[in-house]
């Protein structure tokens, strides 16, 4: 006990941690994001050329590019990987020659659908196609009853031209291409979309449903949505995305804007399946007026990597927001979900629910913020993450930011990562259940908020989606 | 005598600090950092210019079991839990380390060990400290970093290593200068069975304080608890993290700031199970109060969990003033509204510092009383 | 027939701890097996061997299902194969309605590849039914699966799914605990009416009352792990007055 000599012990805890084995263990996929090649002005003129577009709109696309150009990749954002413009801009520049059509759907992903005996007609569901946006159908069936009343649904490309002063007090307003570099990106090259308006009073009782998906034509992957809501009005729009396999990755970045006049409510429900290539960028934002109610939910099932932060601006008093986000990660693949709400007037209220399940080495990230601006007087907030991880090999990681500037008011988030035990799968088992049926029951359950508000096609399509996704056959894509 | 590691050290930090950013990432989507870097810029220009390290290890040393060394005596490693080029200011920290306080523990019992008395009597920079506690020890430890004195950039860091089935109690006071900016960096790696109870009780000026705890053995055990007050124009960046790299571990992080009129904190931090830390439990709380008209608050909460053999992960966040109905009921037994605002805060604060040991407790609730009068 | 025979069990904790030693016993179609045995003599442990139940290491011994080797078949093949287990506490199984579960485990019998098919809207009415007959309100079927269940909700949701799954062996453990003299009738009726259509029952009980209601045709007694004696409906009455004190248990609480 006397020698000034250090014990083995020790030596060894020293030798064990070096900093390098400390700091090991950084997530493995995180790269940062490298932009590579360059969007030229010429390629944004002919778009908009094509487009018939005009002048305001293609200044607002130069502008975009200028920031694009300009700003720097979000640094908070890990994951992506590298993005090659040039290859971006050959996707999207038009009459470009066009990658396969969804017909061309490779054998064994066919096959595989037709051993489960799935009709053909849902298969191609499955393998992330549908009805095309853009397609009479999509909405003719509520169109003319709607008009009488002043509401306007039109593609985005149509608005443009038809109501330029609704456009240009709204587009790209709500969600400024200042905001990020991907958001710039996304309003110098989009296209595809739709937008609609509700005018005073006008309650639409049934939902709008659009599709969007990436058939390698250049709709899908820029599409721009903007919804106004005018006081007193009330509508629902659910998107749903998917897309084909596609020969290489493909970028998606699309943009969802809301407005929500006084008294107004809007409700936006995007149920996400897009096709294991797909890197999905979403810029989603909506602004609620006084006492006015904006409702996000997202479903997020499909693609390789999901960005999508659905937020909401809280601007006049007393109004509310409730942002539902679902993601499941179901393979080697990365959801990085969130919420944003800034709560900017008195008497404001919101609700973020984020659910996740994480399998099969899934990744599972939720990135939310609160902000409670001063002056936002007994406003409240109230966030709840619930993430499930069903195996040793998947991830979730909760990234919460909640900034108080407020006295007054009142914020609380409560997470929870957690397994499916062994005695819950015992007990599903017992009633006859294999593990992967026993984990799509429990997905199926966690999307009950989602699926309450879909149409009946729609509940039962998904549900045989992720019932496939957990089956030992095998997942899509 | 001179150190060529110190000397190395040296050289690395030197290297560094203009090559290097505060930090690589963003800190959120709309405060870009928590800490204001900016500020610090001017500090840590030329630095080196201190001789001698005024730490102190008040105890009967060897009688109890204490070794004490400097850094140039080469017996253990520095710079190895913290490394000289994580950081601007960390690498600015290395860059003017003239020495460190090594202390190793190898028979406390129950002798309180304190550490610093202030840690400011003469004008030094960099302030490091070495902890080594054995296997199977008992040590109650103080660390009193609240007595600064000067207008430099105050830095302290402490490596800390808990050998198997050792069990620490340790409690920090600290409260940096209000006119600098400071910075703490503590780590610390619990081998197996080792268990910490940390309680930390600060305010400051612009300090950015950072705990990485690293549970590296098997089933090794964490409660931490962080009290921080910030007063009119002081910037507190509290960030408290564990990462469980043993299997069976548990840890419980608890942060709560107070934010008077027009301050300025952050509560926030990470709990990360890995992939070899499967079946461990951790929870996480944090929260700030705001007291104040001006005043911000921040909290994040972080969780990172990289396997589902996990036995439980939970995180807690709350910001909100004290309820009305609370204060009413205070003030109806005959408190006026300040008097039912310090009682309810210093019942939050000393709610941090409840699972210390009593020797410790005491100290760290005399302490809590003292941030309210400053 | 469902016959167990000379089953040795092991749980799995830090190392593996016996639970059961040699074992055996038989259930036939349309006959009550009754096991009585104090806290803690290995009642549970037996049912959730003979289901197989992830932790219960079967270390020696057979299960024989209508002559066939089930013994290491994964939980849902021998639910498919017409094993119930009724649980004694239930596991909550949040996100998964109660009727959901029955749906997919019917598709499931049934071949159904689509798990949550509602092919028949009969389905749905016969659960209802089902459900009214032993008092479990009809909004049950809406809620998760033993989420905020009282303890005697639980107990007859257990039977329901029992009932409704219409297997051919019923294990149940401790049916009537938690449930008053009118439910333990409802329960009673709805095991005994199971047993006169053929299903042979595994009975799990403490204490004599059910078998008031459910008449036994044997009843075995189990003690430290090992079946220390069978016999008729007698036995049962016998340990109703005299306890387990004749095998040499002293219980100082009776509550189960």
């Amino acid at each position: 006990m006397t020698e000034a000599v250090k014990t083995a012990d020790v030596e060894e805890l020293l030798r064990y941690t070096s900093i390098d084995e400390l700091y090991g263990w950084e997530w493995e996929y995180a790269k940062e994001i490298e932009i590579r090649g360059k969007i030229g002005r010429d390629i944004i003129e002919e778009i908009s050329k094509v487009k018939k577009e005009p002048e305001w709109m293609l200044r607002l696309r130069l502008k975009a590019l200028e920031l694009f150009n300009k700003l720097p990749v979000p640094k908070w954002l890990t994951g992506i990987e590298e993005i090659d413009l040039e290859e971006i801009a050959a996707y999207v520049k038009p009459r470009a020659e066009l990658t396969k059509e969804w017909t061309d759907l490779p054998d064994e992903i066919r096959k595989a659908y037709e051993k489960l005996g799935i009709p053909e007609i849902e298969a191609r569901f499955l393998s992330g196609l549908t009805a095309v946006y853009g397609s009479e159908t999509v909405y003719s069936k509520m169109k003319e009853k709607l008009e009488e009343k002043g509401v306007i649904i039109l593609p985005m490309e149509e608005a443009v031209q038809k109501y330029p002063d609704l456009l240009k007090r709204y587009f790209a307003r709500i969600f400024p291409p200042s905001d990020h570099k991907f958001a710039a990106l996304h309003v110098a090259l989009w296209s595809g979309g739709a937008f609609v308006y509700v005018p005073k009073g006008v309650k639409i009782e049934q939902p709008i449903e659009a599709f969007f998906f990436i058939g390698g034509s250049l709709e899908g992957q820029f599409e721009h949505t903007l919804v106004v809501a005018d006081e007193d009005s009330y509508v629902h729009f659910i998107e749903g995305c998917s897309a084909p396999l596609l020969k290489k990755y493909s970028f998606h970045d699309g943009m969802v804007e809301l407005y929500a006049a006084r008294n107004a409510h809007i409700k936006f429900t995007t149920l996400q399946n897009w096709s294991r290539d797909i890197i999905n960028f979403n810029n989603k934002r909506g602004i609620a007026k006084e006492n006015a109610i904006i409702e996000w939910t997202e479903g997020s099932i499909g693609s390789k990597i999901t960005y999508t932060y659905p937020s909401t601006i809280l601007a006049g008093e007393g109004a509310k927001t409730s942002n539902i986000v679902i993601g499941i990660a179901n393979g080697p693949y990365l959801k990085d979900t969130g919420s944003k709400v800034i709560h900017a007037a008195p008497n404001t209220a919101s609700r973020i629910i984020s659910k996740s399940i994480s399998n099969n080495g899934g990744i599972n990230i939720y990135r939310g913020l609160v902000r409670i601006n001063k002056g936002a007087y007994n406003s409240i907030a109230n966030v709840e993450c619930d993430s499930l991880i069903l195996d040793e090999s998947s991830m979730a990681y909760t990234y919460p930011h909640n900034q108080i500037e407020e006295p007054t008011a009142t914020v609380s988030h409560e997470a929870k990562t957690g397994r499916l035990s062994e005695d819950q799968l015992f007990y599903l088992s017992s009633r006859g259940l294999s593990e992967g049926e026993a984990k799509s029951l429990i997905v199926i359950g966690m999307l009950k908020e989602i699926l309450s508000d879909l149409p009946l096609e729609f509940v039962s399509i998904l549900n045989r989606v992720i019932q496939l996704e957990f089956s030992e056959v095998g997942g899509i894509g | 005598m001179a150190s060529e590691a110190l000397d190395l050290l040296r050289f690395k930090g030197r290297d560094a600090l203009n090559r290097i950013d505060y930090q690589k990432y963003g800190d959120s989507p709309t405060v870009k950092y928590y800490t204001k870097w900016k500020l610090f810029d001017k500090y840590l220009v030329n630095p080196g210019i201190c001789t001698s390290i005024g730490l102190m290890v008040k105890s009967d040393f060897e009688k109890v079991g204490i070794w004490k060394y400097s850094a140039h005596e080469d017996i253990y490693p520095i710079g190895k839990l913290i490394r000289p080029d994580e950081s601007k200011v960390i690498a600015s920290h290395f860059a003017s380390l003239r020495d460190s306080l090594v202390v190793e523990i190898r028979d406390a019992g129950d002798t309180e060990i304190k550490i610093g008395d202030g840690l400011g009597s003469s004008s030094i920079h960099a302030r490091h400290i070495i902890l080594i506690v054995e296997k199977r020890i008992n040590a109650n430890i103080i660390i009193d970093a609240t007595n600064y004195e000067n207008d430099a950039l105050e830095t302290l860091f402490i490596e800390g290593y808990l050998g198997k089935r050792s069990k620490v109690n340790l409690l920090v006071l600290n409260s940096p200068p209000s006119g600098t900016p400071s910075i703490n960096i503590f780590r610390f790696a619990l081998d197996s069975h080792a268990s910490l109870n940390y309680g930390y009780i600060g305010s400051g000026g612009l300090m950015h304080h950072q705990d990485d705890l690293f549970i590296l053995g098997e089933k090794a055990k964490i409660m931490a608890g962080a009290a921080f007050v910030s007063h009119r124009g002081r910037k507190i960046d509290y960030v408290s993290s564990v990462i469980h790299e043993g299997p069976g571990g548990e840890s419980h992080l608890s942060s709560q700031g107070v934010i008077f009129e027009d301050g300025y904190g952050v509560a926030r931090g990470m709990a990360k199970i890995t992939r070899t830390g499967e079946w461990s439990k951790t929870v996480y709380e944090a929260g700030v109060v705001l007291l104040g008209e001006g005043g911000k608050g921040y909290v994040s909460p972080m969780l990172e969990i990289d396997t589902g053999n996990v036995l439980e992960a939970r995180h807690e966040a709350k910001e909100a003033s004290f309820g009305q109905d609370q204060l009413f009921y205070l003030m109806s037994r005959g408190l006026n509204l300040e008097e039912a605002k310090y009682l309810l805060t210093y019942g939050l604060l000393s709610s941090k510092i409840s699972h210390l040991s009593e020797g410790l407790k005491e100290i760290a609730d005399e302490y809590i009383k003292k941030l309210f009068l400053s | 027939m469902l016959e167990v025979k000379n089953l040795t069990v092991g749980i799995k904790a830090d190392k593996i701890k016996n639970v059961l030693y040699n074992v055996s016993l038989s259930v036939a179609p349309g006959e009550v097996h009754a096991i009585m045995g104090p806290n803690g003599s290995g009642k549970t442990s037996l049912l959730y061997s003979i289901m197989g139940h992830p932790r219960y290491v079967i270390l020696n011994g057979k299960i024989f299902l209508d002559g066939e080797d089930i013994t290491f078949l994964p939980p849902e093949e021998k639910s498919l194969r017409g094993l119930f287990i009724s649980f004694q506490h239930p596991v909550e199984v949040e996100g998964v309605r109660l009727s959901t579960l029955l749906i997919a485990a019917k598709n499931k019998r049934a071949g159904e590849s689509d798990l949550l098919k509602i092919s028949d809207v009969r389905m749905i009415r016969d659960m209802r039914q089902l459900a009214a007959r032993i008092g479990l309100k009809a909004e049950f079927l809406r809620r998760d699966v033993n989420v905020g269940f009282s303890g005697g909700e639980r107990k007859r949701s257990e039977l329901f799914q029992a009932l409704y799954l219409k297997p051919k062996y019923m294990l149940l453990d401790e049916p009537d605990t938690g449930l008053d003299v009118d439910g333990v009738k409802v329960i009673a009726e709805s095991i005994s009416s199971a047993v006169s259509e053929g299903v042979g029952v595994l009975l799990v009980t403490h204490y004599a009352r059910i078998l008031n209601y459910v008449r036994p045709d044997r009843v075995s007694v189990i003690v430290n792990g090992r079946i220390v004696e069978t016999g008729g409906p007698e036995l049962a009455q016998l340990i109703d007055r005299e306890g387990y004190s004749k095998y040499g248990v002293v219980e100082v609480d009776g509550s189960g």
